[in-house]
């Protein structure tokens, strides 16, 4: 059975760049840049596709940074 | 009319006052209070807590406070050492009411169990860390130690902060007639505090949360120091007792030690007619302007106190070391706990003032 | 897309939170947010002195900043001539085990019905780092900078010391150092406030909490010292329920 698949929506300025979303990824689509926000800390960023929704990332972050979307093969098809 | 001991009538005055809560751990000669707090605040449904220790019990006060409600403790010098933290915070920097009886027995450390006047410098200047005063009462009788609880309350709630009725272990354990009001019941105050608005307390926590620049800080210093300087004007009382005129000798004394100056005054006057009394009946703020216009009409100030001398450096300070006929303001102290007799007192206080005089004409002779 | 997870932005403000990165702090107020929404009344906050104060401004809710230590009876005063208020007492390890014992002691001995959150990340965090009653062996922290030896004493576990008073009705000690511990952070303190609108004693959760700058690791590292924590000196799990017997009353 196809997987769900998911985004998420990444809040940069509230970033610390403190990494715990990197590692708990399971899928490895998140990845620490070099690019500094306005406080002055590394952002993370969505790296590649694969995303699943899981919402761990959102777990782990202490700073609310992650905004997590999700859908299933079937709304995916309809196109949601 | 009611006859029982000052800290029996303090609780009455509370319930009388509509205190919600006394919280409170015991300590001589105070522990009357808690005692009787501990059946009679229940009775009519108040909050009484036997707190572990001075600093919980100062808590138990502050947070009936935020709730709304008037509430108080009782302690000796020893409990409110350790209340000084909990009462800079609640009274300086959060402006909550409070009432705070504070019986004192004399000595540093835990002195002795006899009458002590020794807390006058760490109720009027040290009572916690930073820009802080509490009006202090101080009582000479049981009736008036009532009274000046129910007066330490509205004063609280007038002006925002924790009032200390300083009485001692005379006033503390004596027993006399004292009139008291009925239990009222308690009315919870109007605060913004607890309504779900997010509001944050103490207020200069919320402005630095906001602004956190010096200036909003220093602005709200500022409030507190327009709020001291207008309670020291309003709040000053003293009593005198003389003639109205002139006298050759003004006693200054406060507290139980005051009464044995009022009975030592007949005896007084046989060798200085006029002899009087100045009461200071705030020791903060100190009433430094009925003390100059008393001490203007006389040739002899001498101040009596249950301590090294606390008092009489503010006395000292009012009328900047000199009477108006350039003597010394003497002092005559007693200390160990013990508390004269009237005749103890004026022969003390003659002594004082022979040997003043003595100085003056040796002085004058060189 | 559904949205599955979105920060509260109650809790969150407009320029989010400041602890340090890594800290634990700041999964504990998203849980408190979540729970706080839930109970859908007004809570008031009484806060102690510590890292706990970066959370002033982010708490759903009232918040009074008291003494260092007094968090718990100062809640329990409030809550005394108010009962019907829900109360909330934040502090940490140092104000809980250390300088304000006695207050622990004493709010659990008297069943105050209030809920305590403890933040336990084993140093005296707000003021550098200092050794903590909540220190464990070996541990440096400025005032051990060899490690904590035996000179010292040994770590203080406080919630089992009060989970035997009959006063203490749920006492939980959480983690933050996976998924699943973090989500049982919201359970814990739902739980809690729980306990309080049941009308019951004193609730308290504890947040072991990792702590990236004073640990001097980095975050992901933090959470491994935390996992250790929790196998030895600060297990988690349910240390005290008296639920049960209070429904029964």
């Amino acid at each position: 059975m196809a997987r769900k698949t998911g985004t998420v929506r990444i809040d940069a300025a509230l970033c610390k760049g403190c990494d715990l979303c990197v590692v708990i990824c399971p899928e490895q689509v998140l990845r620490m840049t070099a690019g500094l926000n306005a406080k002055g800390w590394p952002v993370v960023e969505l790296a590649r596709d694969g995303c699943t929704g899981c919402g761990l990332c959102a777990v782990a972050c202490p700073d609310g940074v992650f905004v997590v979307y999700q859908q299933t093969p079937e709304e995916a098809a309809a196109g949601s | 009319m009611r006859f029982g001991t000052g800290n029996r009538a303090v609780v009455d005055a509370a319930l009388a006052a509509g205190c919600k809560l006394f919280a409170g751990y015991p300590v001589t000669p105070a522990t009357e209070i808690l005692e009787a707090a501990a059946s009679e605040f229940p009775r009519h449904g108040r909050v009484f807590v036997p707190a572990e220790g001075e600093m919980a019990a100062i808590s138990l006060v502050g947070g009936g406070s935020l709730g709304g409600y008037r509430c108080m403790t009782a302690t000796s010098g020893l409990g409110l050492s350790l209340m000084a933290e909990g009462l800079s915070f609640y009274s300086g920097m959060t402006e909550l009411p409070g009432v705070i009886v504070v019986q004192q027995r004399w000595g540093p450390g835990d002195g002795s169990l006899g009458p002590g006047q020794d807390c006058y410098q760490q109720a009027t200047r040290g009572v916690g860390h930073g820009d802080l005063s509490l009006i202090v009462l101080a009582p000479k009788s049981v009736q008036e130690l009532a009274d000046h609880v129910g007066l330490a309350f509205e004063l609280a709630d007038r002006h925002h902060m924790f009032v200390l009725v300083l009485g001692d272990q005379i006033v503390a354990m004596t027993s006399e007639q004292y009139r008291v009001g009925e239990p009222a019941e308690p009315v919870r105050r109007v605060t913004g505090f607890g309504r779900g608005d997010r509001v944050i307390l103490p207020e200069l926590v919320a402005v630095d949360e906001k602004a956190g620049d010096f200036d909003a800080l220093e602005a709200v210093a500022r409030r507190w120091e327009a709020k001291y300087r207008q309670v020291r004007s309003q709040e000053q009382r003293a009593e005198y007792t003389g003639p109205a005129g002139g006298c050759d000798l003004l006693v200054v004394a406060q507290g139980s030690l005051a009464r044995v100056a009022e009975c030592a005054l007949p005896e007084l006057s046989r060798l200085w007619p006029g002899a009087s009394l100045f009461r200071p009946v705030t020791l903060w703020p100190f009433p430094a302007d009925a003390l100059g216009e008393a001490a203007s009409r006389a040739r002899h100030v001498v101040v009596a106190e249950l301590s090294m001398g606390q008092m009489h450096a503010d006395v000292a300070a009012a009328l900047a070391g000199r009477s108006p006929h350039g003597r010394e303001v003497g002092l005559v102290n007693w200390l160990g706990g013990r508390s004269p007799t009237p005749s103890q007192f004026a022969q003390r206080v003659a002594e004082c003032v022979a040997g003043s005089s003595r100085e003056t004409s040796r002085a004058g002779a060189r | 897309m559904r949205t599955v997870s979105a920060p509260s932005r109650l809790v969150l403000g407009d320029e989010g939170f400041d602890f340090c990165p890594g800290c634990g702090y700041g999964s504990v107020l998203l849980a408190l947010g979540e729970v706080v929404r839930e109970l859908n009344r007004p809570v008031v906050f009484i806060i102690d002195i510590g890292c706990v104060d970066f959370m002033t401004a982010h708490l759903p809710g009232d918040v009074m900043m008291g003494p260092h230590g007094r968090a718990s009876v100062l809640a329990a005063g409030y809550k005394r001539v108010n009962p019907d208020a829900t109360v909330c007492a934040i502090q940490g390890d140092g104000a809980f085990a250390g300088i304000g014992a006695t207050e622990t002691l004493h709010t659990a001995a008297r069943g105050e019905p209030i809920t305590v959150i403890v933040l336990n990340n084993g140093v005296l965090a707000d003021t550098g780092g200092q050794m903590a009653p909540t220190t464990t062996a070996g541990q440096v922290t400025t005032t051990t900078p060899a490690g904590r030896t035996a000179e010292f004493g040994t770590a203080v576990a406080f919630l089992e010391m009060i989970a035997g008073l009959p006063g203490v009705t749920y006492a939980e000690r959480v983690a933050i150092s996976s998924a699943p511990r973090i989500r049982r952070v919201h359970r814990a303190l739902s739980a809690a406030f729980d306990v309080q609108q049941a009308g019951g004693g004193l609730s308290v959760v504890e947040v072991v909490s990792p702590c990236p700058t004073h640990w001097r690791q980095e975050p992901a590292a933090a959470w491994e010292q935390v996992r250790e924590l929790t196998g030895s000196s600060y297990p988690v799990g349910v240390v005290a329920d008296r639920r049960a017997a209070e429904r029964r009353r």
